[in-house]
């Protein structure tokens, strides 16, 4: 794992920051950035207030994390329910701000999960599986959207105090190493260390998980998603005058995933950021018949690829 | 928020990687330059090398020469005083945001000894075709997108290292006090004057003669004489020219 510091309670100023300089450089995407970002820094406000990972941590069992079975395969994340409200008061007014065309659903949401009988445990599990839960007012789609949204910053703070016991496990995997699931992000960081040789200037490479936001080190030249290592079928997307931002690209599973190259930066830009910065070279990939691997929240309702 | 540079010449091995790094992000031209019994090359900064990495040899009193590399460039002082040294406060501008002093094409008309005789790092060159001044800018094309300075960027060793000026303090701290176990006379170099920081392990005399400013003065007498008439002989000039 990089060895970064715990984020500030400026994590959503930092954000704020990143956004402003985005905008500066690629006004195209002031409309996105209107509506997610202040969504994202609502999101890194929950993220610091949240509780994260109450009682005792979870028992590590290294020989079973390398043998490539993930911290919480047995037992999955603590409820996220009771957090539930505070998420909620946070994230779902600035998300009806942001988006006017679901203001009047997600005020319904709020509205419920305000109530004495609020149906926290329906909205937390909509969080994973929309289908199978209903407030009324809320459609299935805005409910899962909302759950998401809120569930997030919470599962990510119970991740980071998790983080600890997967820090040294040499972990290779396609796969988060505290939750299991998929890669949406990669980055290459340089990281200082002592060596008394020559060191790469690319930096190691990083997955960061979809849902819990834990990065891990894994193989520069391999696919995350099949695993592919031929060099003839992986190949790079990036987009004139921002080399640094582009979409690793698999021929062999049609899929792609957004990767920062760090090496360069002065100031490491806010990971949500630098994917949102991506969305025109999304489409691009989205427009010759590749799939993300995990889709971004502004780029899950792009034209899908045909199958 | 000030930037600095913490340079480690206790991990710097010459490759010269930031020196050529300087030269080509600049686009700077050849400069002839011929073999004179040592690995520095060229022999001095010039207009069209504003990093050098200075080598030198050493021989201790059991014979054993040890080599000592310093890849020298502007420090961008805190108080600069070629700044101080200018006729024309445009002429040098610090950058509010990263610290890094400017030279702007006004020092085309600025008297070239004064300002170098200013710098306490012997750092300023003048381009012979346009007069300018010039020297590290701190890449501040690159800073201001937030992207490291060349040399930074070209640094396979870990030896350059850039960033927000408290955090490179701290870093040089804990570089300094790990050299000190097997250096004790490691030491950093003007830290609460400059923005770019050396961490030597040893006499900074022996890495090179202007390592290290004494005690920067704001102003020498002579320096302050030279500003003083400078509007004068600007005045003079016009009325010759």
């Amino acid at each position: 794992m990089p060895s970064e510091t715990a984020p500030a309670p400026t994590a959503s100023r930092h954000i704020e920051a990143d956004a402003a300089r985005l905008r500066r450089e690629v006004p195209a995407l002031s409309s996105v950035i209107d509506c997610f970002v202040p969504v994202l820094a609502a999101q890194a406000g929950v993220r610091e207030e949240a509780p994260g990972w109450t009682g005792p941590l979870p028992a590590r069992d290294e020989a079973r994390l390398c043998a490539g079975e993930f911290l919480l395969s047995g037992s999955g994340f603590q409820d996220i329910a009771p957090c539930l409200p505070l998420a909620a008061a946070r994230i779902l007014p600035v998300m009806a701000a942001s988006f006017p065309a679901l203001a009047r659903q997600l005020t319904a949401l709020q509205a419920a999960l305000r109530g004495p009988d609020a149906p926290l445990a329906a909205v937390a599990a909509a969080a994973f599986s929309p289908d199978r839960a209903a407030v009324p007012g809320v459609s299935p789609e805005v409910l899962g959207f909302a759950a998401r949204q809120m569930a997030k910053p919470l599962l990510e703070r119970q991740a980071r105090d998790l983080a600890p016991l997967v820090q040294d496990i040499p972990w290779r995997r396609t796969f988060c190493p505290v939750c299991g699931d998929a890669p949406a992000f990669t980055r290459m960081l340089r990281v200082q260390d002592e060596a008394e040789y020559i060191t790469g200037h690319g930096g190691h490479r990083f997955l960061r998980c979809a849902t819990c936001e834990t990065e891990w080190r894994y193989k520069r030249i391999s696919c995350p998603k099949c695993g592919n290592e031929e060099p003839a079928r992986l190949s790079v997307m990036h987009a004139e005058g921002r080399p640094f931002e582009r979409l690793d690209v698999c021929e062999a599973c049609n899929t792609y995933c957004l990767c920062l190259d760090c090496a360069e930066f002065i100031a490491i830009p806010d990971p949500a950021i630098a994917a949102l910065a991506m969305l025109p070279l999304e489409m691009r990939a989205r427009e010759q018949g590749y799939a993300p691997l995990v889709a971004q929240p502004w780029s899950a309702s792009l034209e899908r690829p045909a199958a | 928020m000030p930037k600095a540079f913490l340079i480690d010449t206790t991990r710097c091995t010459a490759c010269r990687g930031c020196q050529v790094a300087c030269k080509e992000w600049k686009n700077l031209p050849p400069v002839p330059t011929r073999q004179t019994g040592t690995h520095q090359n060229p022999p001095d900064l010039n207009p069209f090398n504003f990093k050098l990495v200075r080598f030198s040899e050493h021989m201790d009193k059991n014979g054993v020469v040890s080599w000592y590399f310093f890849p020298d460039q502007c420090r961008h002082c805190l108080a600069a005083p070629c700044k101080m040294a200018s006729s024309d406060p445009a002429a040098i501008l610090q950058d509010e945001a990263t610290g890094a002093v400017l030279f702007t094409d006004l020092t085309a008309k600025e008297d070239f000894e004064t300002i170098r005789g200013a710098c306490p790092y012997d750092i300023p060159r003048q381009d012979p075709a346009s007069k300018r001044l010039v020297k590290c800018d701190m890449c501040i094309d690159r800073v201001r997108a937030n992207m490291l300075p060349m040399c930074v960027k070209s640094c396979a060793m870990g030896a350059m290292n850039f960033g927000e000026r408290d955090e490179m303090l701290k870093l040089a701290a804990a570089r300094l006090a790990a050299v000190k176990k097997t250096s004790p006379k490691a030491q950093l170099l003007n830290s609460d004057d400059v923005a770019v920081i050396f961490l030597v392990a040893d006499d900074p005399l022996k890495y090179h003669k202007n390592a290290m400013a004494e005690a920067i003065q704001p102003m020498t007498r002579k320096q302050f004489m030279a500003k003083a008439i400078s509007p004068l002989r600007r005045i003079g000039g016009q009325t010759v020219g």
